[in-house]
């Protein structure tokens, strides 16, 4: 099977096929080449082409549907070949007998590496290593483009090593080099004549003086000045074109890349994603806009940039527009859907419902209300989003949107409320999921355990379902948070209270828990004032290491801390602690201390 | 030294003769040329015709004009100009002399032989 092409061969059109066609093409330009140092080499090759185009057609009115490759081997065979007519002509001239003999004996032609600057869709690396190694240069460019991505980029650098190492194959000479075709003494003659010929056209508007000296050596002066500035010129437009198109391709292959990783990692935790789309999607209209926004979002991107990298790659230049205005229809339909989609979802949180239970305690006997939080019922190696904050399991689902308000008590007993609230579409439906909410505190003597997070019903939705817990604290009487609860639960801060700030900057050096006595005047912490009067005594206010120092080891004192005074320990804390003086040390007053704290300020002077 | 350079030598000393005295017989256009040759059994590579005919146009010796054809666009019909005509009577003369020169010694040599 071979496709038929029509041509038009000196105004004669010729049914030829694709293989016979390529025979004539490469003949004719061989007899070009070949012709080209004499005068009216154009003339010539004309006539030849005429006498061509008859005999063709000819054959083609005796009836044959097409030319073949054997009848343009037939014409070649009368015509004679460059070859022959070398034979003929060398007959004449011994002596270009002998430099033809000498260049057959020269044998092999040789092969080089260069650019082809004809196939090219970057630099022609891999268009030349294909003519090189007589390999489809699409296989180069899918091992560069593989190596771009999967071998962190060495498939740039090594593109653009070749890039600069090898050279472009700019004359026809270089061109039959790189496909390993025989550089005879016709090609080059023929380069030469063709450059003259360029050349005369150039200097053709220019007086006589200046063609007589451009057929001396001038010319080819003249013709390397000229060369060179236009190389330089266009060779700075090209580098600028190259580095912004290379630039965006980069830029292409990153953002595919991406993608393509998202994608993947979506695919592969959509099993884990299912429960959160379903605690977040209410009605089928959301659940039916859900796939459409996202695969439409997210995967016609991913298509566009797949089409558009492989058309680079294999260098197809032509442009189906549909393809463009389908896939951005798409593109606006997936938009239109997401958009639906989240006005949908933002309505059904409209509507929100507050419900106040009081938690019935029991008064602690030490005076002193400790908020711990209870062990995790939940395993946390269940499906866990937001690190930790959301969590699923068969039946239920587990949100960490717990608040803890700590108020002063209008009596002298300690109180606890629990306020449920969520949102809703409808007040109804509000109501509905906040008496949803499971919560439960869990009280043992002084200790108020309060768990990790609020459980809702698996089938039921997130509509920011919140647990808020005031407890009341009578005046006079203390409170203790775990640093534990502290970092798990969002504290509401008093606008006056400002002890939560120190209570921030500690939080770096330390992990006990946090004393807090409720005054007249709202809540104090115990801990400022021990440390405010450390401070006073050693008149040194502007050293707030010594501080954090103190509390380090204020800290220290309390019972549960102490155990845990291994050097190891110490040492990590010391890493955080600064300096240390006399009156500190004189507190602790133990002798491991001492010398642990003599560590600590040597590693600390070390860090500095 | 090799036949077939010899041979082409003979030949090719006659080609410009040959086409010549073709189209000194009226006006052609290379296929005519060509089909003419072939007739003769002068076989010659066709190729070789058109820079040969060029030549001769350049050398000012033919000159040829457009002629309208039935099929196809117009074709190139060769004349002689009358430096031509003089220059192929020249060669006529010569190729006279040369081949009497020829064939009274080849003729001679084969009498010698026969003998």
């Amino acid at each position: 099977m071979k496709k038929i092409i029509n041509i038009n061969l000196a105004s004669r059109l010729i049914s030829i096929e694709d293989s016979a066609y390529e025979i004539l093409r490469q003949y004719l330009e061989s007899l070009k080449r070949y012709f080209a140092r004499e005068a009216g080499a154009d003339e010539i090759v004309s006539d030849i082409e005429a006498r061509i185009a008859e005999l063709f057609q000819d054959k083609l009115k005796k009836g044959a549907h097409c030319i073949t490759d054997e009848d343009v081997e037939a014409i070649k065979a009368s015509m004679g070949t460059p070859e022959q007519f070398e034979e003929t002509a060398g007959a004449e001239n011994t002596q270009s007998g002998q430099a033809q003999q000498q260049e057959a004996v020269t044998g092999r032609p040789r092969k080089r590496l260069y650019r082809d600057p004809d196939n090219k869709v970057l630099g022609g690396v891999c268009s030349g290593l294909g003519a090189y190694l007589n390999v489809d240069p699409v296989v180069f460019r899918i091992i560069f483009a593989l190596l771009a991505i999967g071998g962190f980029g060495s498939g740039i650098l090594v593109y653009f090593i070749l890039w600069i190492a090898t050279p472009e194959a700019n004359t026809a000479a270089e061109k039959l080099e790189m496909r390993g075709e025989r550089v005879d003494l016709n090609n080059i003659r023929a380069t030469v004549q063709d450059e003259i010929n360029s050349l005369k056209g150039q200097f053709r508007n220019v007086g006589e003086d200046m063609r007589n000296f451009s057929q001396g050596r001038g010319r080819q002066v003249g013709n390397d000045i000229e060369r060179f500035f236009r190389g330089f010129i266009t060779g700075l437009g090209k580098v600028l074109l190259f580095v912004t198109k290379g630039f965006l391709y980069f830029l292409a292959v990153v953002i595919l890349f991406s993608l393509i990783v998202a994608g993947i990692a979506i695919a592969a935790s959509s099993a884990a994603l299912f429960p959160l789309k379903s605690l977040l999607l209410a009605s089928p209209l959301q659940n039916t806009l859900f796939w459409p926004a996202v695969i439409l979002l997210l995967g016609i991107p991913v298509v566009a940039l797949v089409v558009f990298l492989i058309r680079k790659l294999t260098g197809v230049k032509q442009t189906n527009r549909y393809v463009g205005y389908t896939l951005s229809f798409l593109w606006v339909i997936g938009l239109i859907c997401a958009i639906w989609l989240i006005s949908s979802v933002a309505k059904d949180f409209r509507t929100s419902y507050r419900q106040k239970d009081n938690f019935t305690l029991l008064q602690p006997t030490k005076g002193k209300l400790i908020i711990k939080k209870a062990e995790d019922q939940v395993e946390m190696d269940d499906v866990d989003f937001f690190e930790g904050n959301l969590r699923v399991t068969d039946d239920t689902a587990i949100i960490d949107n717990i608040r803890v308000k700590i108020e002063k008590s209008t009596s002298d007993s300690f109180q606890v409320e629990v306020i449920r609230s969520s949102r809703g579409r409808t007040i109804a439906q509000a109501k509905k999921l906040a008496n949803e909410i499971q919560f439960q505190l869990n009280q043992q003597d002084s200790l108020l355990y309060l768990p990790a997070g609020l459980s809702i019903p698996r089938n039921s939705n997130f509509r920011e379902q919140r647990v808020t817990i005031v407890v009341k604290v009578p005046v006079g009487k203390n409170i203790e948070v775990d640093r534990d609860a502290y970092h798990r639960y969002h504290f509401v801060r008093g606008w006056k209270e400002d002890w939560w700030d120190d209570w921030d900057e500690w939080d770096r050096d330390h992990d006990g828990p946090v004393e807090l006595k409720m005054t007249i005047d709202g809540l104090d912490n115990i801990n400022i004032e021990k440390v405010h009067k450390d401070t006073n005594d050693s008149h040194d206010r502007n050293r707030p290491s010594k501080d954090s120092l103190q509390d380090n080891y204020r800290y220290h004192h309390e019972d549960k801390e102490e155990n845990s005074d291994t050097p190891s320990n110490k040492k990590e804390k010391g890493t955080v602690s600064v300096s240390t003086d006399a009156t500190a040390t004189a507190q602790v007053n133990t002798p491991a201390i001492e010398s642990a704290s003599m560590i600590l300020y040597s590693v600390y002077n070390m860090l500095k | 030294m090799n036949i077939d350079n010899t041979q082409s030598q003979m030949r090719k000393g006659v080609l410009e003769f040959c086409i010549l005295s073709i189209i000194k017989q009226g006006e052609a256009y290379p296929s005519d040329i060509i089909e003419k040759m072939k007739e003769a059994k002068l076989d010659i590579l066709e190729g070789t015709l058109y820079p040969l005919l060029t030549r001769l146009k350049n050398a000012e010796l033919l000159t040829y004009r457009w002629v309208e054809s039935s099929s196809g666009p117009p074709r190139k019909y060769f004349t002689l100009t009358d430096k031509g005509d003089t220059f192929y009577k020249e060669l006529e003369t010569t190729w006279n002399e040369l081949a009497n020169a020829v064939h009274q010694l080849t003729q001679t040599n084969n009498t010698i032989q026969d003998l």
